[in-house]
Formats: structure tokens, sequence, C-alpha cells
């Protein structure tokens, strides 16, 4: 088994082998640009993997939306990610936020957390909506339904099924298969 | 015809075996053919559902760059039989996992999003990676099919019934040929019989020309030995009847010529005898038998063996009650008699008697006619009984036998199925017995009873060329009360009957005559002509029958008198209209 670089055809991805590379050579080091680039690719990358419900969109083109709040850098790498990107039909925007307001339509919400909004304050303000919710174990403990960690110097993932079928949003088995791991009603 | 094992004896194989066998090496070949496009088609659509499946299950692996899990999935369709080389790509088309196969590793770049086809041995297929109808990349399986058991077991199985099959029409046309072969070469060995037939046949005419001609050699040979016996037995005879006619001429005393005339008659019966002999010996002979009563035919020749004795023996003739009817050669039967009368005389050199008895025995579920002829002589010793009927063999002083006349006996009673025994007590007498099978037919009985002459009238046409023996032959005739007109050719002979001939009776011609026509030409002309017209032969040579075979009457020459009559009246009282004149 080998892994071969090679010329990047598409900025992204580039970045996001930089960006292993980069944390495989220094594991535990304060978040780099490229891990957070890597970061940025897979919050663009969780939405094929989740189907959501039907009346979470008001029209069937209604373009998806990743909502970032907290950390402006985040959100423009999130942003170039996810330039092009489509589901379908729908293309993939990007909305930025410092605080989360209440009426803020979101499909995916990434919260970093801020001195103005915590990082649960953000998930509240998403509860029992349909948003997948993703959180970073270097901006606190809370988890959201995606849960980034750093393993073996790699980024990888929690996932609590639980609080996503509460919302019903059904998270592609898939996924599960890559998660570091699983919290799941189902699952022992 | 070919040899067999000719090389090219399957090119001349008949057509429909040839078309036979080329059919079904083209349907072994389609069949081949459309069983392996089958196995391409199966294994690249078995390539493709495992590139679907690897496609499908590699999606979150290439989303989220987890080696780890691209590897679980492509280990998992591995298990797949033929899997070779896999390639997991990028969306950018960069290999993100490779899987070497046994013969190379995937290509280094993405292909064609979609692809499935069968190329240098290798079933190929590639799939979009797709989530959510996004692409994230390219999966690649190639698949390197081994020529399976069940593949190579198909094929071997394919090419075995289609050996078999070829098999079965090499040996088909094979036997065919054989059987072809074997036609010829019986064809060839009948041509070879026959040839061989033919010409054994050949070689057998030939050998029995030869040995034929061997036993006429051997018989002439015999008979130039004899010259000098014959001779002298003819001059003595000679001396009889010279000295007889000088004494004749002196004599006039009655009694003594009559002494003299019967001297002179015996030496005359002696000489015919043995010409006769030699004559029946040297001709190659055939008997020509007829149904005969034997009281009859020995009644017919009693003057003749009355006169072959001498005065000092009795001669006895019992027929018993029955006249039995044998079939046998007239001639030959009064040939044995006479031999056997003969040598009777001869064995009685101071008188005695002859008795001539003939009667019935049954032997083997035959009857048979038993002709005994009873002497008082002198008897045989056993050892002269033993050769008697040997050729050539006599105890007669040299000039009195030749020693063929018992030898005659004995060839004619075989010739005429029966068989010839002597019973001989030397000093008492000799009693040789012929046995002749009896006829199953009735013979033709003639109306008029031989040895009696009862028609000695009538008008007879002697042709004769020799001027001493017509002059003697007419006035035997003249003698006898019938009037004759004479003819010297055949020709001359005709020309009298086309004058007015129809006062002819009999014609009685000499065989050997010169003119171009014979006696035996002139019958047949005659007989042609007047049909009616009773003809008698003559002739003193003994192979015109068999040079010229026909069927009149013939009368050997020398005669006497009562011969000629009797002739002469059989022919008369045997002819198909009796004419009275």
């Amino acid at each position: 088994m080998r892994l071969r670089a090679g010329r990047p055809n598409r900025g992204r991805t580039a970045t996001c082998l930089l960006a292993l590379i980069a944390v495989a050579t220094s594991a535990h080091a304060a978040q780099s640009d490229l891990e957070a680039a890597v970061k940025a690719t897979f919050v663009t990358r969780f939405v094929a993997f989740v189907e959501w419900p039907a009346e979470s969109f008001a029209t069937p083109d209604e373009p998806l939306a990743v909502c970032v709040a907290g950390d402006d850098a985040i959100a423009q790498l999130v942003e170039s990610a996810a330039e092009g990107e489509r589901i379908g039909v729908r293309t993939v925007i990007v909305r930025r936020f410092a605080a989360l307001p209440a009426e803020a339509r979101c499909h995916v919400l990434y919260a970093a957390g801020s001195p103005a909004q915590s990082v649960s304050r953000m998930l509240d303000s998403v509860r029992d909506r349909p948003v997948l919710t993703i959180t970073d174990e270097r901006r606190g403990r809370t988890r959201g339904m995606v849960h980034f960690v750093l393993s073996d110097g790699r980024v990888r993932f929690r996932i609590d099924r639980n609080e996503a079928a509460l919302v019903d949003l059904a998270i592609s088995a898939r996924l599960l298969s890559v998660a570091l791991s699983v919290k799941s009603s189902d699952a022992s | 015809m070919t040899a067999a094992g000719s090389p090219k004896s399957w090119l001349r194989s008949p057509a429909p075996v040839r078309i036979v066998a080329a059919l079904l090496l083209i349907a072994g070949i389609a069949g081949v053919v459309v069983a392996e496009s089958q196995f391409r088609e199966q294994k690249v659509e078995q390539a493709r559902a495992l590139a679907r499946v690897l496609a499908s299950n590699v999606s979150a692996a290439l989303a989220f760059q987890d080696e780890s899990e691209a590897a679980r999935a492509v280990e998992a369709i591995s298990a797949a039989p033929d899997v070779g080389a896999v390639g997991v790509y990028e969306a950018s088309g960069l290999l993100f996992f490779g899987r070497e196969g046994p013969r190379g590793p995937p290509p280094a770049r993405a292909p064609a999003a979609s692809l499935a086809l069968f190329a240098e041995g290798f079933a190929i297929a590639a799939e979009p990676v797709l989530q959510n109808e996004a692409q994230l990349g390219t999966v690649y399986v190639r698949l390197n099919p081994r020529l399976g058991t069940g593949r190579l077991v198909r094929y071997v199985i394919v090419g075995l019934l289609l050996l078999m099959a070829l098999l079965v029409l090499a040996i088909l046309s094979a036997a065919r040929r054989a059987q072809e072969l074997a036609n010829a070469e019986l064809e060839r060995r009948a041509d070879e019989l026959a040839r061989t037939n033919a010409q054994l046949s050949t070689e057998m005419a030939e050998r029995q020309k030869i040995e034929s001609a061997l036993a006429q050699s051997q018989k002439m040979e015999a008979i130039g030995q004899l010259t000098g016996g014959i001779a002298h037995d003819f001059n003595n005879l000679l001396m009889v009847i010279s000295s007889g006619l000088q004494l004749l001429e002196r004599r006039g005393d009655e009694k003594k010529r009559e002494g003299i005339v019967t001297a002179m008659r015996q030496a005359v019966d002696r000489g015919t005898s043995v010409t006769r002999q030699l004559l029946a010996f040297a001709r190659r002979q055939k008997l020509s038998p007829e149904v005969a009563f034997l009281q009859e035919r020995l009644s017919s020749i009693q003057p003749l063996l009355e006169r072959s004795m001498r005065e000092d023996i009795t001669l006895a003739l019992d027929f018993g009650d029955e006249d039995l009817a044998v079939r046998i050669d007239p001639g030959q039967f009064d040939l044995a008699i006479l031999n056997l009368t003969v040598n009777a005389r001869d064995a009685m050199p101071r008188g005695g008697s002859l008795t001539v008895q003939v009667d019935k025995v049954r032997e083997g579920g035959k009857w048979f006619a038993a002709i005994r002829m009873i002497d008082t002589g002198e008897g045989m010793s056993s050892e002269t009984r033993a050769r008697a009927f040997d050729p050539f063999y006599t105890t007669k002083a040299v000039g009195k036998g030749s020693g063929l006349g018992l030898s005659q006996v004995y060839g004619f009673a075989l010739q005429s199925g029966g068989r010839c025994e002597i019973d001989s007590t030397p000093g008492i007498g000799t009693t040789v017995t012929l046995l002749l099978p009896l006829a199953e037919e009735a013979p033709a009985r003639s109306p008029v009873k031989a040895g009696e002459s009862s028609v000695t009238t009538g008008t007879i046409l002697m042709v004769e060329d020799d001027e001493g023996v017509g002059a003697m032959v007419a006035e035997m005739l003249t003698d006898l009360g019938y009037h004759v007109t004479r003819a010297l050719s055949a020709q001359q002979a005709l020309d009298r009957l086309e004058e007015g001939g129809f006062g002819v009776d009999v014609v009685f011609s000499d065989i050997i005559m010169p003119g171009g026509m014979n006696g035996i030409d002139l019958a047949r002309e005659l007989k042609r002509r007047r049909p009616d017209l009773p003809i008698l032969l003559t002739t003193g040579y003994g192979g015109n029958e068999e040079l010229d075979p026909h069927d009149f009457p013939v009368l050997r020459k020398p005669y006497d008198q009562n011969e000629l009559g009797a002739a002469v009246s059989r022919v008369m009282t045997h002819r198909p209209t009796l004419r009275t004149s």
C-alpha cells in the first residue's frame, strides 16, 4: 500500500495533502494553518454524507448553507474549500458569523466559539433544528454532532449519531466508517 | 485404385465426410469463440460490479483521506476471484490508494471515469466515486482471468469431442476405403482365378491331347512289334489258301474238296479275326451302345461261330427261357464272343465241346445277364489266368495269337458296365463268364428275326471303285438272289439314280473312294434326296467313324457271303417304308 502525491488539480486538495504532511511531522503542535485547512475541507465534505429532512429547505434548489461562527480565518478556509462545491442541484454557500443570531439559517454549523459567544451557546441557538453541528476539541470540550480531534497526528472526528437523530439528520454509514468513534443508541 | 496408406487418402475421402468434418471443425471453433466471448463479457461485468462496490465503499475514505479505510474497502473486493491491480483515485486523478496485482500496479493516473472492457487478457473496469451526486474520485479494478480449471475443462471437452468426431469420421472413411480396397482385391483375385482356370483348362486339354497321342503311339508301337507275328500268321493263311486252290484245281474228289475248302475258310476266318482285332485296337474306338436281345444277337452270329470251329468241336447254345435285353455295342459284342470262341477252339486241340450258356444273375441289387463260354479244353494255370486279360499276353505260339483277344473282351465288359471272369481247371476246361447289366428299357425288336434272310430279292446299287472287289461282291449278291447294278464313284451312283433309279432298293457303297465324294457324303446326299432308300456302307479302314461320325450301318471288310446277306437283309427290313417289288 502506498500513497502517491502528485500535482494537485485543485488548491483544496493540495492544501489538504500539505496539511496532512505537516500535521504528520508536527504532532501536537498548535493548530497550524494546514490543520485548519484540512478541517475546513472536511467541513465541506460532510454535507455529502448527511441527509436533511425535506422541510429544512424552502425550495428544491435552495443552496446548502454552511455557517462558520466565531473564527474568520476558518471561515475563509471553508469558503475557499466550498467554492464550486455542489450537492446535486444545490450549491454550497458559506455564511460567517462572529456570534450566531437565533434566526440564522444554517444547514451546517461550524461552532468555533468566541469570547462573544461560547461554543455551547452557539449550539444552543440551533438546538432542535436540523443543523449538523461541528465542534473542535481545540475549542473546548463541548461536542457537536461531529467533533474534530487529532489522532496519531491526523485530523479525525468523532460522531454523535444520537444528537443527529434527534433532529432527523441521517448520517451515512460510510461516514461513520471513517469516524474515530461513533456515539449511537443502537451501538454499544 | 490407390494403394493403402497413401498420404492423400484423407483428401480422397468421400465429399460428405469432408463436409461433415469441416462443419464439425467450424462448429467446434465457433463454440470455443462464443464461450470465450461470453467468458470475457462475464469477466468484464464482474470487474464492473466489483468497481461499483468499491466505488460506493471507498467514498468516505476518499473524502476524508482515510487510507486504512480505503485499504479495507480494496481488500474486501480483492477476495473476489481473479482480482488483480486495484486503484482508488482522487477527483484530481491522482492515485490515492493502489493495490498491485500479480501482473503490475494500477495506472498512475485515473482512467476515464466510466470504463468496462477486455484488453490484453485483462477485464478492466473504472467507476466514478459518487456521494450525493458529487464525484469524489474514481476507482479502477483489473481482473486477471486465469485459464481456470472449469474453463480449461470446458475447452478440453470441446476439443476431445471434436477429436472424437473427427476420429469417427476418419474411421468411417478408412473403413470405406478398406472396403473398396478389399473389393478391388477380390476382383483382382477373381480375375486371377479366371485366368488360372483358363490356363488350367488349356493345360488339361493339352495334356489330354498328349496323353491320347501317347496312347496311340504306344498302340502303334505294339502293332509294330506284332507285325512280325501277324505277317507270319498271314503267310500261313495265304499258304493254306494258295495250296488249297492248287489242290482244288487238281482234285475232283468231292469229299476231299470239301476238306480243303473248310481248311481254306478257317484260314480266311482267322485272317478276318486278326484284322478285326487289329483294327479295333488301332482305332480310337468309342462304344455306341444300343439295347439288344442276347438270344437274337447270338443267333445272328451263330453261323460265324460255327465256321470258326473245327469239325472235332461241337458248339451248343443254351439260351434259357428268357430272352434277355442288354445295352451293348453289337459289333464289340460280336467280336468279344468271336474272340472267346477262337480261344476255346485253340484250347481244345484234340477236340471237345463249347457251350454258350445265357442266364440271369442278381448281384449287388442289380440284374445281370451272364454269358458263359464253357469249353472242355486244357484249362489254364493260375498264373496264366491271372495275366489272361493283359494285352499282348498270349500262351499261343508265334503267329497263332496276338494276345489281344481276351484284352478286348475285358475292355468291352468294363465299358458296358459289367465284368469278365475266368474259372479254369487245368486238364478239365475253362469257363469264361461275361456279366452284362440288363437294360432297363425294352429294345425295339426287329420285325424279322436275325439269321433269317427273309428279304433276298431286290435291286442293289453297288458303289465300288475297285474292279476286282466289285466283281466278286456282285457275284456274291447275285448268288444271294439280288439284282446288282454297279457304279464306280459316288457321282456315278447319283447319276444312275437320277436316270431312273427308282428301281433301286438298296445302295451298298464303299466309304473310301476317289472323286472328292466318299461313301458317307453319298449316303448323306441320298438321305436328303431319298429318305426311304436303305443304305449300307462298307470299309476296310478303322478310323472313318472317328474322323466323320455318322449313323449309317457299316459292314466291315473282309466279310463273307453270309455276313453280306445278313447285313443287306437287315438294312432292307429296317428301312422306314418297305418297298416290295
